[in-house]
């Protein structure tokens, strides 16, 4: 008996250890959980990726996961542009890779910020060529520069850029370079989120995290760290976005020389990209919800207004900050990081007359 | 590889499962194979530190035992100078280096030592004090030299004392390798518990305490003198609760497999002196050095100049055990004055102070000025920089009128305390509670377990020991 439990356990601890540590398991596992929506199923998105971090009841408000409706393809539509996305979820959890809801777009191929080893090479056709780079404003300081417009472009930027090293430094590379991939090997990088997700992340276990949740909320007046209640309690906030002190935030005081820095930033990657087969550069820099949905007592940083409005600017930017607050509320989800098919459509409509105003 | 952790679970379930599966002729070598495995989730590169201590320490145990007079002393010499070498570069140089430059800047000129790029090691001065007992125990004759290379390097490696101890004796750990441990129901369950009282400990108590302690001591200038003084009798239950949390998985881990580690608490708050507290807090490394370089020194056995000089050499020693930073030296130094004051006091007036015994509100009032002092040691072990500390008094006399700290939420300061209250009765009537060891296991620990869930602050919040 004691053995039988001894086995029982060894095997349990060595599947779930197993399939936590390989890519392939966690591939099979997430697709099956995600695709399920009874008990069994994955609830880490199912009502938003906020409430799948902080598990407040009141927030568990069932997500519509379709994406935006595809208008019919207009054959008479006059599509003279092959159109390069670089972008975020914002639009890859919204979107189709699809020309039909582009106007004037001929073909798109979409790219993640998370694809660092993907090149942006333009298309090879007879269209002119037009990349579009969007970006939330959280993330915007940190990948709104020339350095990561160089590493998405050139191919063989690092032969053609040698730089010398001290034999000391090789052999601290080396050693590193040993270390990581030794641990990598065996301690998957996200081992304890993919632990985290395999033992606890079905829905039959949601109500006592909500338990734990509601009580530590509504009597300790924490939440998960990396999320936030609105003042209103009504939304949920990525806990980025709001803490004065992080980068991301819409509440961060802004110099006036960081937008200038920015602006800057947009006119060499413009340049760059226009330099490297491109035709047409459009950048889309989209708010934090924070500061559309204007829920806080105090004013946010202003900062995607700042930028478009810079005298300096010539290069072109889609913000969709002002249609976006009209009716606010009705653009997000209370429980999402992201906007949801209206939001969606309202920045859809702003990129479309964008393009019609390429020449 | 933290203890309040995912993979600490799933670890532990496979290597206790397969420990008891596999032929007791096996074992030693699962356990060490699964100390590698939990040190490399660190940075896997320093098992190679651990790999040159070992092979000196297992070869000079040999030949201490082969040899005789000054080739003896010379085989000790060389084990010690390795751990304390390795001791020096990893966690010392950079110390030292800064010394160096600030004594010749004073002396007009400028000195440095050559730059070494590196991180200390996870655990260092635990598996290093423990190798070196092993090195002195043999030599003094007191352990016989272990032949068996793989069972020595166990020895320094056991995966649940690994990083932060209890610091082991070779006579108390060695010979249970060799032993068989069968299942026992009832040790596998005490073990449990143990482990999850820990788990209590670290992730309900200690990082509770975090929440309100970090920010204080991180926003110094802003506070009051009460959030002050809160946060530093918060701090004495942090580290408390977290390091004996860390003990008691550690301890409760090796019991569950069949081994008895050293206790390294004992209510530690509820000392009546600081040589008191000292037999409570941290007995190992106390033990340690009492062993090992108290008695070395003479201990009490000599004037009493040069035994007040024993006892404030060892505090030092104890402060820069902890880390490598002029801090720590004060704080040992503080102990070491206070324990000499206490000392002095005593054979001054001899017959007052066992009077004063006999009383309980007094030895209530001795317990309460020992936490006090302790407590005052601690904020000298927390802040790193004199700036710090220097702000810390002045703040604490001349600090905001409002009593309460910046971002206070009443119910979780209500909990802390709460918890703090709870901690201390049940350290303090520990004997009457034992009655709840009766009730039945599942029902102690799915307890533990729905507490550490519900209450339990979970931030993978490193232990604060893994540091030293």
């Amino acid at each position: 008996m004691r053995k039988l439990i001894a086995f029982i356990v060894l095997i349990f601890c060595s599947a779930v250890l197993i399939i936590s540590s390989s890519e392939k398991g966690m591939h099979m596992i997430t697709q099956g959980r995600y695709a399920r929506s009874d008990a069994w199923g994955a609830d880490k998105y199912r009502f938003g990726d906020l409430y799948g971090i902080s598990y407040l009841s009141d927030f568990r408000i069932e997500k519509d996961t379709h994406l935006l409706a595809l208008p019919a393809l207009k054959d008479s539509v006059f599509r003279d542009y092959d159109l390069t996305i670089l972008g975020d979820s914002y639009l890859y959890s919204s979107f189709q890779v699809q020309a039909a809801y582009f106007n004037r777009v001929n073909s798109v191929q979409l790219y993640r910020w998370s694809d660092s080893q993907q090149h942006l090479i333009p298309a090879k056709s007879n269209k002119k060529q037009v990349l579009l780079i969007e970006c939330v404003e959280r993330n915007m300081w940190d990948r709104m520069n020339l350095a990561d417009a160089r590493l998405r472009l050139d191919v063989h930027q690092e032969k053609l850029l040698p730089i010398a090293k001290t034999n000391k430094q090789i052999l601290i590379d080396q050693l590193d370079q040993f270390d990581a991939g030794v641990r990598k090997a065996i301690y998957h990088p996200t081992l304890e989120s993919n632990l985290d997700f395999v033992l606890f992340n079905v829905g039959y276990l949601g109500w006592i995290k909500e338990i734990k949740a509601d009580f530590t909320w509504k009597v300790l007046g924490r939440t998960n760290p990396d999320v936030q209640v609105s003042q209103d309690g009504k939304f949920l906030y990525l806990s980025e976005t709001i803490h004065p002190n992080k980068r991301g935030s819409s509440f961060r005081p802004i110099e006036q020389k960081e937008i200038d820095l920015m602006v800057g930033h947009l006119q060499e990657i413009e340049s760059y990209y226009l330099s490297h087969g491109y035709d047409q550069v459009i950048f889309s820099l989209i708010p934090n919800p924070v500061a559309v949905l204007e829920t806080e007592a105090k004013a946010t940083n202003l900062a995607i207004q700042k930028i478009v409005q810079h005298p300096q600017l010539k290069v072109k930017i889609v913000d969709p900050s002002w249609s976006l607050k009209q009716q606010a509320s009705l653009n997000f989800y209370p429980s999402d990081s992201h906007w949801n098919l209206r939001g969606a459509q309202i920045w859809l409509n702003g990129f479309n007359q964008e393009l019609n105003k390429l020449p | 590889m933290v203890f309040n952790s995912l993979q600490f679970l799933v670890f532990f379930g496979i290597i206790t499962s397969a420990y008891f599966l596999l032929q007791p002729k096996f074992r030693w070598f699962l356990l060490l194979a699964a100390s590698c495995y939990f040190y490399m989730a660190f940075v896997p590169m320093y098992l190679g530190i651990l790999g040159f201590t070992i092979i000196i320490d297992y070869f000079a145990g040999i030949y201490l035992e082969r040899f005789q007079g000054l080739q003896k002393k010379l085989f000790l010499a060389v084990s010690l100078a390795a751990n304390i070498g390795v001791l020096a570069i990893f966690k010392y140089y950079h110390f030292i280096d800064q010394n160096v430059v600030w004594l010749s800047e004073q002396m007009g000129t400028h000195v440095q030592l050559p730059v070494l790029e590196m991180i200390l090691p996870i655990g260092l001065s635990f598996h290093t004090f423990q190798a070196m007992s092993y090195t002195i125990e043999v030599y003094r004759g007191h352990q016989k030299a272990e032949r068996n290379f793989g069972i020595y390097s166990l020895y320094v490696m056991f995966y649940p004392q690994l990083v932060a101890g209890p610091i082991e004796r070779p006579q108390n750990l060695l010979h249970q390798f060799y032993e068989v441990h069968r299942w026992d129901w009832n040790r596998v369950k005490s073990g449990l518990l143990q482990m999850a009282a820990g788990i209590f400990k670290k992730v309900v108590i200690a990082d509770r305490l975090a929440l309100l302690v970090d920010p204080t001591y991180a926003h110094l200038q802003d506070q009051s003198s009460g959030a002050l003084v809160l946060a530093a009798v918060f701090y004495s239950f942090q580290i408390y609760c977290d390091f004996s949390g860390y003990s008691d998985v550690a301890i409760g881990a090796a019991r569950v497999m069949g081994f008895k580690l050293m206790d390294n608490f004992n209510a530690p708050y509820f000392a009546k002196s600081l040589p008191e507290f000292w037999r409570r807090w941290h007995i190992s490394l106390s033990t340690w050095f009492k062993d090992y370089v108290y008695f070395s020194l003479g201990g009490n056995r000599v004037s009493v100049p040069k035994w007040y000089f024993n006892i404030m050499v060892v505090f030092v020693l104890s402060g820069i055990w902890h880390g490598a930073s002029w801090n720590f030296v004060i704080w040992g130094a503080l102990h070491g004055i206070f324990q000499v004051i206490g000392l002095s006091i005593n054979r001054v007036f001899p017959s007052l102070a066992a009077e004063a015994q006999k009383q309980v509100w007094i030895q209530w009032a001795y317990r309460l000025f020992t936490f006090i002092l302790v407590t005052f040691a601690w904020v000298f072990f927390r802040l790193n920089h004199f700036s710090e500390v220097k702000l810390f008094f002045q703040t604490l006399l001349h600090g905001k009128s409002d009593s309460l700290p910046l971002d206070l939420n009443v119910p979780e300061l209500a909990l802390s305390l709460g918890l703090i209250i709870s901690l201390c009765w049940w350290e303090y009537r520990r004997k009457i509670l034992g009655r709840i060891q009766n009730w039945p296991f599942l029902f102690q620990f799915s307890l533990l377990a729905l507490a550490i869930y519900f209450l339990g602050v979970f931030s993978l919040k490193q232990f604060i020991y893994f540091q030293f």
